[in-house]
């Protein structure tokens, strides 16, 4: 009997989780419910998260938010053109006084880190990440470091000052499952700020209680044994051929792309309270998951994609 | 700092790099795949091309003998459907070219094939529906066609370079025989540029292979290879008009080999040998050239049925009228002799030169087992053909029989006329094709008699010529008082002797002249008073208000065939009023308006009598298509098709068929499609509105009629299982949707374009909804197979709920909403 009810109990176990975590970072950045729903399927999808946005907005606020919700160690990169890939990733130093060498850790081996301003340091520097976000490893003088199997990078970017900045490359771009803005919030939602701005160091506070790194793990992998049927999987792949056949785009979704959106339409479905997606669970994703990857010829990648959603026949009950 | 700058300069460079080297690789890519596909359209070219003149070669062999009607209706369907599947699979060459869905992705790829089959397979539908129109081909000429639609089919939709290769073959080996079987000069012309196609398209695509076969190197010029193709083609055109009919294997293969020529076992069952189809066995000698009488004992005591014996079997023996007999012996001695040679000559005579409409019941016969065994004789030509056999121009009221003065006349002589080595025989003086006669086209029929014994050669109306194998003399053949082709001083025609026939159609337009002209005819007497009154009534119902014409003798002709029943088992009926009454069968007939078909032809001579029309009686065999032996592609003319019908005069000795007799085809009349237009007009005119008005009707009450099926429908939804049920609901949905003006777009999923009017719908019937849009989720998505009650219980109210209506006015109110 207990087996039989032991996947209802923790069904019910990871649906009390997600509402915990829900709340929580609802509290932290007010007003922006949405956004919060996509980034944590990002999360239990097991990607990585590009913020595309203004200053100000909560990014740093929602990476330390994440970080405290689930107990995990948080770094956090401020990207300079003078940042060096050793910065990132860590380095050997030579202990004269034990005549060893002893490896310094960076940055990477956290849980969560936020890469503050990516794309205002080198490529050499970003790309230094690409091992780490990828196979979540590091390797340093020919040593493969293992990273935190949780290990979450958000990275944020500023959109509007371009002077000195290095646009990431199409190859990192692929490895973000996301890219995200936040936007102002509402009006409702910025009074709620003002009046709160007093009681958020404790609010904050609390947040580290309940949830662990065990339960992030658990949700990760609960998430990825989420149901897709073969017609769902024939619609995800009509899509990703017609981005790469669509005249406004000169560079489509890779094999890799597509396989993140299915991770991430697998955790939004999860987020949902299905234990199978549904063609919606694809379209809701589509536009922070191809948005990411997709290099138009100029048209805006958001209407691009409205379009070929629009074109893709959607499966039906016939 | 310059590190970074470096940096900085080097990233700069691969950015305006990398796209460039991207666009190369990815048209490099694009053109190697173009290029071969422009190969691939060369050559297809020059397969298409060479597939249509193959056709053409066919077509125009064809032309010879069908109609063109047909052949024009047949290609522009094999044409329409192999365009439709070109355009498919062109539609996708984009796509392909694009890197997206092959070629052939498989939903074109299904419509293709179907449509590819449709093509191919239009000869085989065609074929059947132009033998019920009195046209039609051989097994071997629909093949021959399904081979050229085939082949152009290949060169359409070929897309790897070596199948196009198999449209070269399809398209030679038909260019090659349908020049065999061809028997016009401009056949050769059309192998000839067949050839020549073939040619230029083998040293175009294959000169590299040539050169680089060749000890030194050739230079492609296009000069060089339009000469050789030019020298190629001369020593074609050279070659076959030396070696043409010259040697003697190559003549035999085209006399007798040869698909059309009838050489093979499986020709005609009558053949005596495998090779040939009995031209050679006339009078059951080879090489004859005069006639004498081959007739045997063992024909004359032969217990194969006469003419006389066919006629009798069928419609029964004339009665004996006795009692004529006793009372004519009070009349004068005129009169007794002259009805009682009469009725001595009808019961005595075996060739039938009477006919008396008067007669007993047939016994009654079983049902034919075996076409060919059975068969008096096979008529290879258009079905529902009326042969006559005999003709009778004087009516005494009971008995047909010939016109005194006509059989006194001088009968018609016969010229011969050689084409090629073969003699050809017509009736001299009058040509059946000249700017009056209502006869046109020419069409090559033939009869090949097994089973039949009488002299006469039953014909149809308008034939020109005819001719039997290696028979050159004149005296062989006689046309008779009755205009009817005989034999004469042969107790019948032989058997196995195959006649050949050049006939001719009838021209409604010419024919229209010639009646609406034609001189008055002569009445036949003699009916009691009340049944000539009945038959004049009749005639002026039948005839209406219209002008003297064809149209008039048309509409008596159709008068019959509507309002009277062909029934030849009714005789019994008659029996009463032969014996008793005054008036005889006719007046029975027309009281019961039913009878056999020698009454429909008689009623209708009389009418047209009445009417100032020229008549007379014919009685012969109809080619009835149901027994039509496809595998021999010919008609089994058997003892049951003997028929009766009439002959209308229309001035310049020209007499045109009419068939009263309701069941029967009509004689088989050419018209130009414009020509029938012009007739059927109104006819037209009402069909369409008719049509327009009920494709209106069903589509102003088309939400109507689907809400009435749905409800009809909803029953069986008990009887699915829960995927089908959501299926079919699902499809209803998409079909109200539709109906309702708002259809679902292709890329928005049925939860999104229902989500739009949950906030409008009643709340129970919107539960209900996202009830029924859940289950479905998990049925087609989740993996569950079973519904819940309450979810069956949703698809049911959405199934009765969600109607086009409800759907209709929430579309209204959102309108309204927004607006406001």
């Amino acid at each position: 009997m207990s087996a039989i009810h032991e996947p209802i109990s923790t069904s019910t176990n990871y649906k009390h989780s997600i509402d915990l975590l829900r709340s929580r970072l609802n509290q932290v950045l007010l007003g922006k419910a949405d956004r919060m729903e996509l980034v944590i399927a990002c999360l239990l999808a097991g990607g990585h998260l590009l913020l595309d946005d203004l200053p100000g907005l909560g990014k740093t606020t929602l990476a330390k938010a994440i970080a405290r919700c689930f107990g995990a160690k948080f770094a956090r990169i401020q990207c300079t053109p003078d940042l060096l890939p050793t910065d990132v990733t860590g380095f050997n130093m030579f202990n004269q006084k034990t005549r060893e060498f002893e490896f310094h850790h960076g940055p990477v081996f956290s849980d969560i880190l936020l890469a503050d301003e990516i794309n205002r340091t080198t490529p050499r520097t970003q790309s230094a990440l690409f091992e780490a976000m990828a196979e979540r490893q590091v390797t340093i003088d020919g040593e493969s470091r293992p990273l935190s199997p949780v290990f979450f990078v958000i990275a944020t970017q500023n959109p509007i000052e371009s002077h000195g900045a290095y646009p990431l490359p199409e190859a990192q771009l692929d490895r973000f499952s996301m890219k995200l803005e936040i936007g102002y919030p509402d009006r409702a939602a910025q009074i709620a700020i003002l009046n709160q701005v007093d009681a958020q160091h404790n609010s904050a506070s609390d947040l580290c209680e309940s949830l662990s790194l065990d339960t992030l793990q658990g949700l990760q992998n609960h998430a990825q044994g989420i149901r897709i049927a073969p017609a769902v999987q024939e619609y995800l792949v009509d899509l990703c051929e017609a981005t790469r056949n669509h005249e406004s785009v000169s560079l489509g979704l890779s094999p890799r792309g597509m396989l993140i959106w299915q991770r991430v339409a697998r955790a939004w479905a999860l987020l949902q309270n299905r234990d199978f997606v549904i063609p919606d669970d694809i379209k809701a994703v589509a536009n922070p998951v191809v948005g990411v990857r997709l290099i138009t010829r100029g048209q805006p990648a958001s209407s691009v994609i409205e379009s070929i959603l629009k074109e893709v026949e959607a499966p039906s009950y016939r | 700092m310059s590190n970074i700058l470096l940096h900085a300069s080097s990233s700069a460079v691969n950015d305006e790099v990398a796209p460039k080297i991207e666009k190369l690789v990815r048209r490099r890519a694009a053109d190697s795949m173009s290029r071969d596909l422009k190969e691939l359209e060369r050559r297809r070219i020059g397969t298409i091309s060479m597939a249509i003149v193959a056709i053409l070669l066919l077509i125009h062999r064809r032309l010879a003998y069908d109609s063109l009607f047909v052949i024009a209706i047949e290609s522009v369907c094999s044409l329409f459907f192999l365009l439709l599947s070109a355009w498919l699979v062109r539609r996708s060459v984009p796509r392909h070219l694009a890197g997206g869905k092959g070629l052939w992705s498989t939903k074109s790829n299904t419509w293709c094939v179907v449509f590819m089959i449709a093509a191919v397979a239009t000869p085989w539908i065609a074929n059947p529906i132009a033998k019920q129109m009195g046209n039609g081909n051989g097994f071997e000429m629909v093949m021959l066609s399904c081979l050229g639609w085939g082949g152009l089919a290949i060169a359409l939709l070929s897309s790897q370079m070596r199948t196009l290769s198999m449209s070269v073959i399809c398209s030679g080996f038909l260019a090659l025989f349908a020049t065999f079987i061809s028997d016009s000069p401009f056949a050769l012309w059309f192998s000839l540029l067949w050839g020549i196609l073939c040619l230029w398209w083998l040293v175009n695509n294959y000169w590299s292979q040539v050169e680089t076969a060749a000890a030194v190197g050739i230079q492609p010029a296009r000069i060089q290879r339009i000469v050789f193709t030019l020298f190629g083609g001369v020593v074609f055109l050279v070659g076959s008009s030396v070696v043409a009919g010259r040697i003697p294997v190559i003549r035999k293969l085209k006399a007798e080999l040869m698909p059309t020529s009838g050489g093979t076992t499986d020709k005609d069952s009558a053949a005596r040998s495998g090779v040939g189809n009995g031209d050679a066995l006339v009078a059951a000698k080879k090489h004859a050239t005069s006639f004498g009488a081959v007739e045997t004992d063992i024909f004359l005591d032969s217990e194969k049925p006469s003419l006389f014996d066919v006629f009798s079997d069928e419609f029964g023996e004339p009665m004996k009228r006795l009692q004529r007999v006793e009372r004519a012996q009070a009349l004068s001695p005129q009169n007794i002799k002259s009805e009682d040679g009469k009725s001595t000559e009808g019961n005595r005579s075996a060739s039938g030169s009477e006919f008396s409409i008067e007669r007993e019941l047939p016994d009654e016969r079983k049902p034919v087992d075996d076409l060919v065994g059975e068969s008096l004789m096979f008529w290879q030509g258009e079905s529902g053909t009326h042969l006559a056999a005999q003709r009778f121009s004087h009516f005494d009221g009971a008995i047909w029989s010939n016109d005194e003065v006509n059989s006194s006349a001088s009968s018609p002589s016969i010229e011969c006329t050689v084409i090629g080595k073969q003699s050809w025989f017509g009736p001299s003086g009058t040509s059946v094709q000249n700017s009056i006669s209502p006869f046109v086209d020419s069409l090559p029929e033939a009869i090949k008699f097994t089973r039949y014994r009488s002299p006469t050669i039953p014909s149809r109306q308008g034939m020109q010529l005819w001719c039997i194998d290696q028979i050159d003399q004149q005296d062989f053949f006689a046309i008779s008082s009755d205009d009817c082709l005989t034999m004469p001083n042969r107790e019948h025609v032989p058997d196995y002797t195959v006649v050949r026939m050049i006939n001719s159609r009838i021209d409604l337009e010419r024919l229209e002249d010639l009646v609406r002209n034609c001189s008055p005819g002569k009445s036949h007497k003699k009916l009691s008073d009340n049944c000539q009154l009945e038959l004049n009534r009749l005639a002026h119902e039948y005839a209406g208000d219209l002008p003297r014409g064809w149209q008039q003798v048309q509409s008596v002709v159709s008068g019959l065939r509507s309002h009277f029943v062909l029934d030849r088992t009714h005789e019994s009926a008659f029996k009463d009023a032969i014996e008793n009454s005054e008036s005889g069968v006719m007046n029975q007939f027309l009281q019961d308006r039913r009878g056999p078909d020698y009454l429909f032809a008689t009623a209708a001579t009389l009418m047209l009598d009445h009417l100032g029309y020229r008549t007379r009686f014919v009685a012969g065999f109809y080619a009835n298509p149901k027994h039509y032996i496809a595998r021999e592609g010919e008609i089994a003319i058997l003892p049951s098709d003997a028929h009766t019908w009439l002959e209308i005069d229309v001035g310049h000795g020209y007499w045109i068929p009419l068939e009263p007799s309701p069941g029967y085809q009509t004689p088989p009349y050419s018209a130009s499609i414009w020509y029938r237009i012009k007739q059927n007009r109104w006819a037209i005119a009402m069909w369409t509105l008719a049509f327009s008005s009920a494709a209106l009707c069903l589509f102003l009450l088309r939400s109507l009629l689907v809400e009435w099926a749905s409800w009809i429908a909803f029953p069986v939804l008990f009887l699915l299982n829960d995927r089908l049920r959501i299926s079919w609901l699902t499809w209803l949905l998409e079909l109200r949707c539709r109906l309702a003006g708002i259809p679902r777009a292709k890329g928005i999923l049925l939860r999104e374009h229902l989500h739009r009017f949950r906030t409008i719908l009643p709340s129970d019937l919107s539960y209900q909804v996202q009830l029924y849009l859940e289950s479905a989720d998990r049925i087609w998505f989740g993996g569950t197979s079973r519904l819940s009650k309450n979810d069956q219980a949703a698809i049911a109210s959405v199934w009765h709920g969600l109607t086009t209506k409800t759907l209709r006015r929430g579309s209204k109110r959102m309108t309204e909403g927004q607006l406001a």
